[in-house]
C-alpha cells in the first residue's frame, strides 16, 4: 500500500473511531454490579451523581427535579443491574413529558457508571431491586 | 430570509408619515421607547428604568373589584411561560418556545405565528432545563426583535411575522448535544433584547452550560449587524482584571441574564450577572479572589460599548448568590441609583453614574452568610467555604435567592418596590468538579429547606417593609406590575392572580388561573380600554411541586379588563 494511502487509512480509523461513541456490547453488562460495596466506587459514584444526575433525580435521588415534574425515584429503582445500565446509556423517551433522560453512553464510560450505581445501591429503600439481570426490554 | 415589497412600501409610507427616529421613523419610534408605559407597553420591563411601572390610571383601586376575563389564548408551551407581554399598535407579542405569537388585543385571537426550530445538534448539558424559556422581546421601528435560546437574534416583521434576517454572532456558538459533542459548551439565551433608540442591547448568557464568559452586544436594529460587545469580566487593563486567576476568565460565566435597565442621560445600560463559574471555586481562587464582574451589578456605555463600571456585590462568590437580577433606577435624593432586589437577600443601592456604594437593605427575614455589608458595600463575615466532599452546611437564603428572575417593580407615586420574593434556605455542600464533554461541572449540590412565599412591598427610603402578603407554600410570585391607579398585580407561584392596593396591600381582586406563574403581567390601552395582560403556566420545580397537588401544566395568555 502507498504511504499515502496507508496514512488516509490510519487517519480514517482514528476518525471514525473519535467519533463514534464507544458503547460495551449489552450482552457484556454482567448480571450485578462488580463495584457493589467498594468504598472508592462509591465515593467516586456519588461525586458524579452530584454533578451529572442530580439536577433531574434530586439530590437525594428522589425525583424531585429542578425544573417541575418528576424524575425516576432511584432509591426504589427495581428493574436490577442490568436494566440500569442500560437506561443510562441509552436514555428514555418517555412519551408525553417534555423532557426526557438523555443518552449518557457516549460520555460515561462503564466503569463511572458502575461506580453511580454502586452509590444508588448505598441510598436504597424497601423496593428497591440492584441484582436481579432482567433486560430494560422485558 | 425573504424581503417583502409590500412590507418594504409599507415601512417606506410609515417612515414618511410618522416618528423621529434617527435610523427608522416608522412604527416603535424613539418618541415610544421613551415614553414608557402607558398607552403601549414596548420594553419587557415597563420602562427605561426596569421599573414595570405604568402610568395608566383607568384601572384603579376604586374600580379593580370589577374585573373580568376578557379572553384566553392558548400557547401550547412544553415549558414555563416566562414572558412579559409586550403590546404595541393592537397587537401583543409573546415569544415561548422558540416562537413569537402575535395576539390581537382586542379578540384575544392569533393573527401570526413565527417559529424557529433549534438546530438539530442542540443540547447542551442541562439545555433541556431552559430550551423554550424566553422572558420577553423587544419592539423598535417595524420589528419585533427575539433571541432565540441558540444566541440568535431575529427581526421579525411587526405585522407580517416574517423574519427581515436571522443573526447568529461569532464566538457565541449555541451549547451542542452533550452526548454527541466533545465541546458542548455555549451560550443558552432565555432572556429577551432591550431597545433603545437606534441599538438593540442584546444579553449574552453561557453561566453554567461550560462556563462560558458573558457579554452584552449592541447591535443595529436595520441590519443586525454588530456594533460593540462589552465584556463582563474584565479584560487586560481593566479594573479588576486581576481578581481572576490567570486564563480562568476563559471558563468564568458572569452571564447577563436578565433584561437590564438603560438611562438615556447618562447613555448606560446597567445589567446584574451571573455567578463565577464553576460555583466550586478552586478554579478560580478558591473564595479568595474576587472575580469581579461576576455577581456584580455592570454599567455599560451604549455609545461605546465599554464597561463604565462593575460592582462585584459577592466577591469570590462560592454560594451560587449571583445577581442577574433587573437593576432598577429610582430617584434618591435628587440623584439617579440603581436599586438592585437581589438573591442574597439584600437590595444594593448605588450611584448610578459611578457605581459607588450607598446602602444595602436586608429585605430577607433570614439571612446567615454574612452579617451585613460595610460601608463599600463589602459583605463581611462570609459564612466559610465548605469542605469539598464534605458536609453540607444550612445556608439562608437558599441559592435560588430571595428573589430570582420574577421581575420586581418600583412605582415612583408610591415610592415603594414590590418583590416576588421567597424566604427560604438551603443545604449546600460543595462537590469534585466533573467534566463532561468539556463542560466543567458545577462542583456544588443542594437541597432547599422551603420556605414561604413572600409578595412583598418595600420602601427604600426608610429601608423598612411596606406591606407584606405571606403564602403558605413555597415558591415565587410569577413577576410584579404596578401602576398609577394604585394597583400592584401578579399571579402566585399557585396561580392565583391578584390585584392589590399599592400603598396598603389590601387585596381588590382575585381570580384562580389554575397553573403555576413563572411570568409577571403587562397593561396597556386597546381602543380606549385598559387591559392587564398575564402569561402564565408551568410547574413550580425546585422539589415545591408536592407542596402544590393538583396543580398541573398549563400555557396560556390571560387578559382581564373592566366589566
Amino acid at each position: 500500500m502507498q504511504w499515502w494511502n496507508r496514512a488516509v487509512l490510519i487517519a480514517a480509523c482514528v476518525l471514525s473511531t473519535a467519533l463514534d461513541p464507544v458503547r460495551a456490547d449489552d450482552a457484556a453488562i454482567p448480571d450485578s454490579n462488580p463495584l457493589s460495596g467498594d468504598a472508592k466506587a462509591i465515593k467516586e459514584g456519588r461525586d458524579w451523581y452530584q454533578n451529572v444526575c442530580n439536577v433531574c433525580h434530586g439530590a437525594r435521588a428522589n425525583g424531585e427535579t429542578a425544573r417541575g415534574g418528576r424524575a425516576a425515584d432511584l432509591r426504589i429503582f427495581n428493574r436490577g443491574f442490568r436494566a440500569y445500565v442500560e437506561t443510562v446509556k441509552r436514555g428514555r423517551n418517555t412519551t408525553g413529558l417534555a423532557f426526557s433522560m438523555p443518552a449518557w453512553g457516549g460520555v460515561l464510560d462503564d466503569e463511572t457508571i458502575y461506580q453511580i450505581g454502586a452509590y444508588l445501591e448505598t441510598l436504597a429503600i424497601d423496593g428497591a431491586n440492584w441484582k436481579e439481570g432482567k433486560s430494560a426490554s422485558q | 430570509m425573504k424581503t417583502l415589497s409590500s412590507t418594504l412600501g409599507a415601512v417606506a409610507l410609515s417612515a414618511a408619515l410618522a416618528g423621529s427616529m434617527q435610523d427608522a421613523g416608522a412604527g416603535v419610534s424613539q418618541a415610544v421607547l421613551d415614553a414608557g408605559a402607558a398607552d403601549n407597553w414596548v420594553h419587557t420591563n415597563g420602562n427605561y428604568a426596569g421599573q414595570r411601572y405604568s402610568t395608566l390610571t383607568q384601572i384603579n383601586t376604586a374600580n379593580a373589584k370589577n374585573l373580568k376575563i376578557a379572553w384566553i389564548y392558548s400557547l401550547g408551551g412544553r415549558n414555563d411561560a416566562m414572558a412579559t407581554p409586550s403590546y404595541y399598535d393592537g397587537l401583543i407579542y409573546v415569544p415561548q418556545d422558540n416562537k413569537v405569537y402575535a395576539i390581537d388585543a382586542q379578540t384575544g385571537k392569533g393573527v401570526w405565528k413565527y417559529e424557529y426550530k433549534l438546530p438539530d445538534d442542540w443540547g447542551g448539558l442541562f439545555a433541556d432545563f431552559m430550551a423554550g424559556k424566553h422572558r420577553g422581546v423587544a419592539l423598535h421601528g417595524d420589528y419585533v426583535y427575539f433571541l432565540s435560546n441558540d444566541a440568535k437574534l431575529h427581526a421579525i416583521h411587526m405585522k407580517t411575522g416574517k423574519a427581515k434576517w436571522v443573526k447568529s454572532f461569532e464566538g457565541f456558538q449555541a451549547p451542542r448535544d452533550f452526548a454527541k459533542a466533545k465541546d458542548s459548551t455555549g451560550y443558552l439565551c432565555t432572556v429577551g433584547p432591550m431597545a433603545i433608540p437606534g441599538t438593540i442591547i442584546v444579553p449574552m448568557n453561557g453561566t453554567d452550560f461550560g462556563g462560558r464568559p458573558g457579554y452584552v452586544l449592541g447591535v443595529d436594529p436595520e441590519t443586525g449587524n454588530l456594533k460593540w460587545k462589552a465584556n463582563m469580566i474584565p479584560g487586560p487593563g481593566e479594573v479588576g482584571y486581576d481578581t481572576w486567576p490567570e486564563g480562568s476568565q476563559e471558563y468564568g460565566g458572569a452571564g447577563p441574564w436578565i433584561v437590564g435597565s438603560y438611562d438615556p442621560q447618562l447613555k448606560m445600560y446597567f445589567t446584574g450577572t451571573a455567578n463565577a463559574y464553576e460555583w466550586n471555586p478552586k478554579h478560580r481562587g478558591g473564595g479568595k479572589m474576587d472575580n469581579l464582574g461576576a455577581a456584580s451589578i455592570v454599567a455599560v456605555n451604549t455609545e461605546t460599548g465599554k464597561v463604565a463600571w462593575r460592582f462585584g456585590a459577592v466577591p469570590g462568590d462560592y454560594l451560587d448568590f449571583d445577581v442577574p437580577q433587573t437593576p432598577i433606577l429610582i430617584q434618591m435624593n435628587g440623584k439617579t441609583v440603581v436599586a438592585q432586589p437581589n438573591k442574597t437577600g439584600f437590595i444594593h443601592y448605588l450611584d448610578a453614574q459611578t457605581g459607588k456604594f450607598i446602602k444595602a437593605d436586608k429585605f430577607a427575614d433570614k439571612v446567615n452568610w454574612t452579617t451585613g455589608m460595610d460601608s463599600n458595600g463589602r459583605p463581611m463575615n462570609v459564612i466559610p467555604l465548605p469542605e469539598e466532599g464534605g458536609a453540607k452546611v444550612e445556608v439562608w437564603p437558599g441559592l435560588l435567592g430571595t428573589v430570582n428572575m420574577y421581575p420586581n417593580a418600583y412605582n415612583p407615586t408610591t415610592g415603594l418596590f414590590y418583590l416576588s420574593a421567597s424566604d427560604y434556605g438551603m443545604m449546600y455542600g460543595i462537590e469534585p468538579i466533573k467534566v463532561v464533554s468539556n463542560v466543567r461541572h458545577l462542583g456544588a449540590s443542594w437541597e432547599n429547606i422551603n420556605g414561604p412565599e413572600v409578595d412583598q412591598a418595600w420602601n427604600p427610603a426608610t429601608g423598612k417593609e411596606a406591606w407584606r402578603i405571606q403564602r403558605d407554600k413555597p415558591g415565587y410570585a410569577g413577576g410584579m406590575l404596578t401602576t398609577a391607579g394604585n394597583l400592584t398585580i401578579f399571579t402566585t407561584q399557585g396561580g392565583l392572580f391578584q390585584i392589590a392596593d399599592a400603598t396598603t396591600g389590601k387585596v381588590l381582586y382575585s381570580m384562580e388561573l389554575g397553573t403555576a406563574a413563572k411570568a409577571g403581567p403587562s397593561t396597556f390601552m386597546v381602543n380606549g380600554k385598559q387591559m392587564i395582560v398575564q402569561a402564565v403556566g408551568g410547574l413550580p420545580g425546585f422539589g415545591r411541586d408536592e407542596q402544590y397537588p393538583g396543580l398541573n401544566f398549563g400555557s396560556m395568555v390571560v387578559a382581564f379588563e373592566l366589566q
